[in-house]
């Protein structure tokens, strides 16, 4: 089916065929087959299809079974999702791709959130150094000067007490 | 000029405007608009509102027709609605339900 450049369809479309937009269409598309969006055409919807050619302007997500192309005279605005993406020399875009195929190897990927698994590690850090300062301070045999490791305990114990 | 054929798998819930003329064999609901001509082919399933200087019905069609010249209803035509244009055709062997109005 050929939508003629002079032709405006607002709402939503769905077929079997093949549909080729020359004019502008506003709204969602819902095609089994292919669409092709001609150089001139402007299209504002949401689009799913099975193969989608760009040479137009598409402000919207687009969706396809196998593959998204655009061609050198595309212009468009929305994300793309589909197995294969190809964007030609000249092509304009903006928006997200998405080739899905990524989601499966993800696991074997490192992936960062066991780093923030750890509470706040450079506070247990600090913890365990001032934990081991104040045994090194008690076990300490110089027993000269007895009145200034207290005092240095309790100030070990204000910061601790300030940092937990 | 360019007919715009709304394909017999393609279903268009909304408006459907052309400068140029409409052929419809699939389905469409809402409003259709031609400033050429609209026609509604037989095994199309029509719910909207036509408006076009000529109309042309052959299938099924559910919604009022404004023409400014002619319409015309084949003799395998099923509307249910009302008519307004200054010429009304109405074939043998058509089935209508609705308004005529021929004025002017």
């Amino acid at each position: 089916m050929i939508l003629h450049s002079s032709t405006t369809v607002t709402g939503h479309i769905q077929g079997d065929d093949d549909l080729q937009i020359d004019g502008r269409v506003n709204g969602i598309l819902t095609l089994k087959k292919n669409l092709n969006v001609s150089k001139g055409a402007i299209v504002q919807a949401h689009i799913q299809a099975q193969n989608v050619v760009v040479s137009g302007v598409i402000v919207g997500d687009i969706s396809a079974h196998k593959k998204i192309e655009l061609t050198p005279y595309a212009r468009v605005i929305g994300n793309l999702q589909a197995p294969q993406v190809v964007i030609s020399e000249g092509a304009q875009f903006k928006g997200k791709v998405d080739m899905g195929n990524l989601e499966d190897n993800q696991e074997a990927l490192p992936v960062s959130p066991k780093m923030s698994v750890t509470p706040n590690p450079s506070l247990a850090g600090i913890e365990d150094m001032l934990s081991t300062e104040s045994t090194r301070m008690t076990q300490s045999p110089g027993n000269q000067l007895p009145p200034i490791s207290t005092a240095f305990k309790t100030i070990i114990h204000g910061v601790k007490r300030r940092l937990l | 000029m360019p007919k715009t054929i709304i394909g017999k798998s393609f279903i268009i819930d909304g408006e459907v405007s052309s400068s140029d003329p409409l052929v419809i064999e699939g389905t469409v609901k809402g409003m259709i608009q031609s400033d050429d001509s609209v026609m509604v082919d037989s095994g199309a399933i029509v719910e909207a509102e036509i408006s076009s200087p000529e109309v042309e019905v052959s299938g099924r069609l559910i919604g009022n027709v404004l023409a400014t010249s002619k319409v015309e209803l084949k003799d395998s035509s099923h509307v249910v609605g009302n008519l307004k244009a200054p010429s009304i055709l109405i074939a043998d062997g058509a089935s209508f339900k609705g308004n005529v109005d021929m004025d002017a």
